[in-house]
């Protein structure tokens, strides 16, 4: 069994959804070697601009796929997008190896092995604020979708954001506020 | 009522948790006395999902997943018992949720009518948590930064050259920035702050200030 690599056929929501499904109902293999497909390839590229190294970045890649395997009974297809859930997971483990990697130089003690907080997997999150948002996004001119996307994935959004629109770095944070006001107007709009 | 929230790339950067801990700690108390950026925080994490759905997939080392496949059988970790929380020590004040464990140092005297507490944020290396409390209409040293400093309102109110600022309110001040907060409605204020680098107060008591806080 092998996953496709880097080339591998786009994935789309429903078909993501009913990969997990069989994963939880039945731990099938080639379910997940089609997610891993598709996510691990982008996981790498999100991992890589939040400024984790390459053995980091393996390992959180690792880490996030593994538990898309044990907690695939826990996905509800009704709280939002596989995509959604899988970024949760994989920034919570980002988060959480940070902050033993911070730990680590503050006391120099070993840390045991924690769950990673999960302090929003609970938050009420629908399958039509997914809908909503995929709307939305779909609506912005392209750049202003550049800034957003350069806000979230970048680790120095400002000067990224400067050099992608050729702007002065002073009028950044004004070109993020309008894309993200846009966006919010969108989502706003009634469907 | 808030008037100042945080910047949108301010909530972009906690969904992504690209903020330190102790800025995070900050931005989510925020959020626990804002419902409108509660709900827009919400509608971020979808976001998040969309635009990782999006990126352009990079080479991944050709073993990695048989690596990952291998560790599907493993036994799962047990789940990890989480230690008691220590007795926190009475600031006198109501703290948010996302502070309310924290251990503190308790209040420190800080100058005239001022005084400091730090909160622990052991997973934190770089940014420093305080609450800071400034007696009424006494005005704190001007002081520049030496790198990002966000601070939230917790009770009373202060006024600078930006506006002013009430319970709930936030704000970014940056390398470029410098102000002199005055705190205004006849009331001690209490602001919760993450300090990234050395603060660079220009007072005296603020210099010796800082220098017992460590900061």
């Amino acid at each position: 069994m092998r996953p496709a690599g880097a080339n591998a056929p786009p994935l789309d929501g429903t078909e993501a959804a009913r990969l997990v499904e069989a994963i939880a109902l039945s731990g099938d293999r080639q379910a997940f070697a089609r997610l891993f497909a598709f996510y691990a390839p982008r996981l790498k590229t999100f991992l890589t601009r939040q400024g984790f190294g390459a053995s980091d970045c393996d390992d959180l890649i690792q880490d996030t796929m593994l538990a898309v395997w044990r907690k695939a009974g826990q996905f509800d297809v009704e709280a939002g997008a596989v995509s959604t859930w899988i970024f949760t997971i994989c920034r919570n483990l980002g988060i959480d190896r940070r902050r033993r990697l911070a730990r680590r130089l503050r006391d120099d003690l070993p840390v045991s092995d924690v769950d990673p907080a999960p302090s929003v997997e609970g938050e009420m999150i629908t399958r039509e604020d997914d809908a909503r948002v995929r709307r939305a996004l779909d609506q912005l001119p392209t750049e202003q979708a550049e800034v957003i996307a350069l806000s979230f994935f970048s680790q120095s959004p400002q000067t990224d954001i400067a050099k992608a629109l050729g702007i002065p770095l002073g009028t950044v944070k004004s070109r993020v506020r309008l894309a993200m006001n846009r966006l919010r107007h969108l989502l706003d709009e009634p469907s | 009522m808030t008037a100042h929230h945080p910047s949108p790339e301010l909530l972009a950067r906690l969904t992504a948790g690209s903020l330190s801990p102790a800025a995070a700690l900050v931005v989510e108390s925020h959020l626990a006395l804002c419902d409108d950026c509660a709900a827009a925080y919400r509608a971020l994490l979808p976001l998040g999902g969309l635009l990782l759905e999006r990126l352009s997939p990079s080479d991944l080392d050709a073993r990695l997943f048989e690596r990952t496949l291998a560790r599907l059988d493993e036994p799962r970790p047990a789940p990890v018992v989480t230690a008691a929380p220590r007795p926190v020590r009475d600031l006198g004040l109501v703290l948010p949720a996302p502070i309310a464990d924290r251990a503190t140092s308790g209040w420190r005297w800080m100058g005239p009518g001022m005084a400091f507490a730090r909160l622990d944020v052991p997973e934190d290396s770089r940014v420093s948590l305080v609450l800071l409390k400034i007696g009424a209409n006494r005005r704190m040293p001007t002081h520049g930064h030496s790198g990002e400093e966000l601070t939230l309102v917790l009770r009373g109110a202060f006024e600078d050259e930006h506006g002013r600022f009430a319970v709930g309110d936030l704000t970014e001040e940056d390398d470029d920035s410098h102000h002199t907060p005055l705190v205004t409605d006849g009331e001690t204020c209490v602001c919760l702050a993450s300090i990234e680098g050395r603060l660079r107060p220009h007072g005296l008591i603020a210099r010796l200030a800082s220098s017992w806080i460590g900061l």
